[in-house]
């Protein structure tokens, strides 16, 4: 009998206890690797949803730097107008870049968006007309940029005058009768920083419609 | 009774240090993955905007444009290079050059370059 009182196992209390601390050590470091993870997935999401805007942003510059005065008749006035009408909250011009890589010209137009807030970028296909209508009811419409607001200037560049070139609040061909040199695309938003494109276009000249001063 | 001992203090510290370390990693891990997210957010800004300035200085000489934005106005610098050489064959004199420049943040250490045309006062 004395040998096995010397070898006795664990009490009830004592292995309860063992298996309680055991319990509260994993649960501690369980509930550690859940905050880990959890700013792990936030922090990644941050950098993607970064990476996302930038591509979204390369594409822009790319297809505003394929900006092209494209001309429409218009058969009201029987005249030919260059299209490209930029205000201070959207624009709309056509390029030679389209997303699919099409052939043929494309009318981009971007917009702050109605439903959500952010960036509506809308395509359709140039055709001979005037693009203006189609893009109301034709284009392949997109959100993006969510939670910015899109402002856009426009530069004008004079080769003899060096203080005339300046930035413009808007720019509108049918007056202007050619694109301007270069867009810049601010993009504001209440949560983030700033952020901003600016796109060089250089068939900014139409071949044979002279451009007028601003 | 006399046999029941308790954890000697040796014991009970390497224990601790045990679990410090787990939950140090931890916690480090944490910290560094933030860190590095912010990092890589802020530097991919900065190259966004960078890249717009890259952009404006090939049609303007040396942009003041845009008003730029408080935090890049100390850090962000433009250089220009010696225009490049003339092409071997040249039929007439030009106007002309090609200049490479430089944007550069000096707060993170990134660099854009590139190449653009600028008018010369003398023909060459």
């Amino acid at each position: 009998m004395k040998t096995l009182t010397n070898y006795r196992g664990f009490t009830l209390l004592e292995l309860l206890i063992a298996l309680t601390l055991s319990t509260l050590v994993m649960l501690m470091l369980a509930m550690g690797m859940n905050v880990v993870l959890k700013e792990w997935t936030r922090s990644s999401n941050r950098l993607e949803d970064s990476l996302d805007k930038v591509l979204v942003l390369l594409q822009i510059e790319r297809s505003l730097e394929g900006g092209f005065p494209h001309t429409y008749w218009d058969s009201d006035e029987n005249k030919k107008y260059i299209f490209f009408e930029g205000e201070e909250e959207k624009i709309a011009w056509v390029s030679t870049v389209s997303p699919g890589r099409k052939p043929g010209f494309t009318v981009w137009q971007l917009l702050p968006s109605e439903k959500k807030t952010g960036v509506e970028i809308r395509i359709v296909p140039a055709l001979a007309g005037d693009p203006t209508e189609r893009l109301e009811k034709h284009a392949t419409s997109v959100t993006a940029l969510e939670g910015y607001q899109a402002y856009f200037e426009y530069l004008y560049v004079d080769d003899k005058f060096e203080e005339d070139t300046k930035w413009l609040k808007e720019w509108s061909a049918k007056e202007l009768q050619g694109l301007p040199n270069a867009v810049r695309v601010r993009l504001e938003s209440e949560a983030e920083e700033s952020l901003e494109i600016v796109a060089v276009i250089q068939a900014h000249q139409h071949e044979r419609i002279r451009p007028v001063k601003p | 009774m006399n046999k029941q001992t308790g954890f000697t203090l040796l014991e009970v510290l390497v224990a601790m240090a045990i679990v410090g370390i787990a939950l140090g990693t931890v916690f480090g891990l944490l910290a560094g993955t933030k860190r590095l997210a912010f990092k890589a957010v802020d530097n991919i800004e900065r190259t966004v905007f960078l890249r717009s300035a890259l952009n404006a200085a090939q049609v303007i000489e040396e942009p003041d444009y845009p008003e730029l934005p408080e935090r890049y106005k100390k850090s962000v610098e433009l250089s220009t290079d010696e225009v490049l050489e003339k092409p071997e064959r040249q039929t007439r004199p030009m106007r002309l050059a090609l200049e490479p420049y430089t944007w550069r943040d000096n707060e993170k250490g990134i660099e854009l370059t590139s190449v653009r045309l600028i008018r010369l006062d003398t023909a060459q």
